[in-house]
């Protein structure tokens, strides 16, 4: 990965608790955004790469998430939950 | 003049990263490791393989993109083959010298591909396939910078400590500090024995979390069997399987400082050996594996990708680590160990290789000079050898004997090579008799038919040794499970070993 070739993007999608890790020594449960077809880890930086509370106000809620994408994981900056207005 | 050692890199992409007052500053550097090299009895070159006039001698190609691997290990090839080196020295981190990069398909594994050196080590031509890169023949080390960071006090300092290196006693490196993740420590224990004799300085996460004193880092060997992260400059604890805590038990910072000059550091965790880029697209610490060289360390191995181990006993990464430390105990440079855990590893484990084993020969590097040996060795008294009363002529009995190993870690190579079997992610329906006795097998331990990969292996076209073949076919079928639990969930993974129809063997692997 080339980490210079990366820039601040904006994803939407849910906010979704799953197992991450796969049978790894690191295996855990852990935060993905979910879109239409596909799903990528979320992870901030200086918080625990495994479980970050912060995104448990957003489980399974509808979000814009702002960061970079790692290919591997997106290394989120910010996040707004999208409220639908009525 | 025969060459020993080639110390290999990429002037374009230095001057790019370093400017050209800084790179000068490193070149000087170089050219004194050359001369203390020298005094050590290994004649060392500096070949750049962007370099026209070097690769034309050495016929092979210059490197025209710093991010292709391909064209690098057509290079190294084509510089080993000229030189035939003891020691293969790549200088920089992966935007200097790129990593190969492998998809090994796992089940639920994150990792979308493996980056690693062992494609350098290998005889293999470039290929886009892991499974020719288990048999490797050559000693590569590489001595990193910072991936990213254009200040060259880093690589500077690195190769100062190469320079003014000089072996110390055995029994200075007898002396560890070591972590494990609190429900590993079994596992941990086992590994510590078989290396160190004892296990009693081992530190558990949770509770212990740190930081340490200096008297507590400064022991000579390290051996980690935490959890990592992808880009985290920490290692973590966790109390129990089901627990979503991991608290932080080391950081790059914790190390600044406090660690003995010749430090060797062998690390199980996920993650532990990659060189990420701090400051991009974030700014964060250093790598780990950077802090231990920064903080005088002189060989760090560590995993590129994440790790696996059984769920009781040892395997995988538990063995490569400990294999790599008993080998410097023993007196190896740091090269040679680390060539000879990867053989060890592939020659005790099954001659048809699982694909946790294959990620694991793949994502374990040796980060430092691969030259050095942190034990002083004892030429007279070697290991399996009767005693010799009398060496003479020293310099060249070194060397002779140096020449002796290499080659028999080569041939020991193409009887691995002959020997061991990488696996391939197939498309398998068992069917008949085998279909009903893998359905029992998996009804016996809870796991269900749905995520499920199958291997199997490739005839091999020209194999070189005339030996009894195998005929059966091998083929491995992996089945995960998820356990629901209250917080967290559980992942185990099946792995049913098939050989002609029949089942073998039954391996389980856990998250740990």
């Amino acid at each position: 990965m080339y980490e210079d070739e990366v820039k601040k993007t904006k994803l939407v999608g849910v906010v979704a608790k799953v197992n991450l890790g796969g049978m790894s020594k690191s295996a855990h449960i852990g935060f993905v955004l979910q879109q239409k077809d596909k799903s990528i880890k979320l992870r901030r930086d200086g918080a625990s790469p495994f479980y970050d509370d912060f995104f448990e106000k957003f489980e399974n809620k509808n979000v814009t998430a702002t960061g970079f994408d790692m290919e591997q994981y997106f290394l989120v900056t910010g996040m707004k939950e999208i409220v639908l207005k009525k | 003049m025969e060459i020993d050692k080639i110390i290999v890199s990429n002037h374009a992409a230095l001057l790019q990263k370093y400017g050209t007052a800084s790179l000068k500053k490193i070149l000087d550097q170089i050219k004194k490791l050359i001369a203390a090299d020298k005094k050590r009895n290994i004649n060392s070159l500096l070949v750049f393989v962007d370099d026209k006039v070097s690769m034309k001698k050495a016929k092979g190609k210059i490197v025209t993109d710093v991010t292709d691997p391909e064209q690098y290990k057509n290079a190294i090839d084509s510089l080993f083959h000229f030189y035939t080196p003891d020691y293969i020295m790549l200088l920089g981190a992966q935007d200097i010298i790129p990593h190969c990069k492998f998809r090994i398909p796992i089940p639920d594994d994150d990792d979308s591909f493996v980056p690693s050196d062992a494609a350098y080590a290998c005889e293999a031509p470039f290929s886009r396939n892991a499974g020719d890169f288990i048999a490797p023949s050559r000693v590569v080390g590489r001595l990193p910078d910072i991936t990213g960071v254009k200040d060259p006090a880093y690589l500077i300092a690195l190769i100062q400590n190469s320079i003014n290196w000089k072996p110390l006693k055995a029994a200075q490196y007898k002396s560890y500090f070591s972590l494990s993740v609190k429900w590993w420590q079994k596992s941990s224990k086992e590994s510590l024995k078989n290396i160190f004799q004892n296990s009693t300085k081992l530190k558990i996460a949770p509770t212990t979390t740190g930081p340490y004193t200096k008297p507590e880092l400064n022991a000579m060997m390290h051996f980690y069997n935490c959890h990592g992260g992808l880009r985290t400059a920490e290692f973590y604890g966790q109390p129990s399987e089901k627990s979503e805590s991991f608290p932080v038990c080391m950081e790059s910072s914790f190390l600044d400082g406090k660690l003995s000059y010749g430090n060797v550091t062998a690390a199980e965790c996920c993650y532990g050996g990659l060189l990420y880029n701090p400051l991009k697209p974030t700014n964060i610490q250093i790598p780990i594996a950077n802090s231990y060289l920064k903080n005088n360390a002189i060989a760090f191995v560590g995993s590129t990708t994440a790790a696996y181990g059984p769920p009781e006993g040892q395997g995988a990464a538990d063995y490569i680590t400990q294999y790599f430390l008993i080998a410097v105990l023993k007196g190896a440079s740091t090269g040679r160990a680390f060539l000879e855990a990867q053989q060890r590893f592939v020659e005790k484990g099954d001659v048809k290789m699982d694909p946790m084993d294959l990620k694991t020969i793949i994502q374990f590097l040796l980060l430092g000079d691969p030259s050095l040996s942190p034990v002083e060795e004892m030429p007279k008294t070697t290991p399996g050898k009767t005693p010799i009363k009398t060496i003479m002529n020293k310099d060249v009995h070194e060397k002779n004997e140096r020449k002796d190993r290499r080659k028999k870690l080569q041939e020991k190579s193409v009887y691995i090579g002959n020997t061991n079997d990488a696996p391939i992610k197939i498309e398998s329906d068992p069917k008949g008799a085998l279909k009903t006795d893998i359905q029992k097998v998996l009804q016996e331990n809870n796991f269900s038919s749905d995520g499920k990969m199958s291997y199997g292996f490739k005839k091999k076209k020209n194999p070189k040794s005339k030996g009894p073949s195998t005929k059966q076919v091998y083929r491995y079928h992996v089945y995960s499970r998820i356990q629901q639990n209250e917080k967290i969930n559980t992942v185990r993974l099946l792995v049913i070993q098939e050989v002609d129809n029949k089942i073998m063997e039954i391996k389980e692997y856990v998250r740990r």
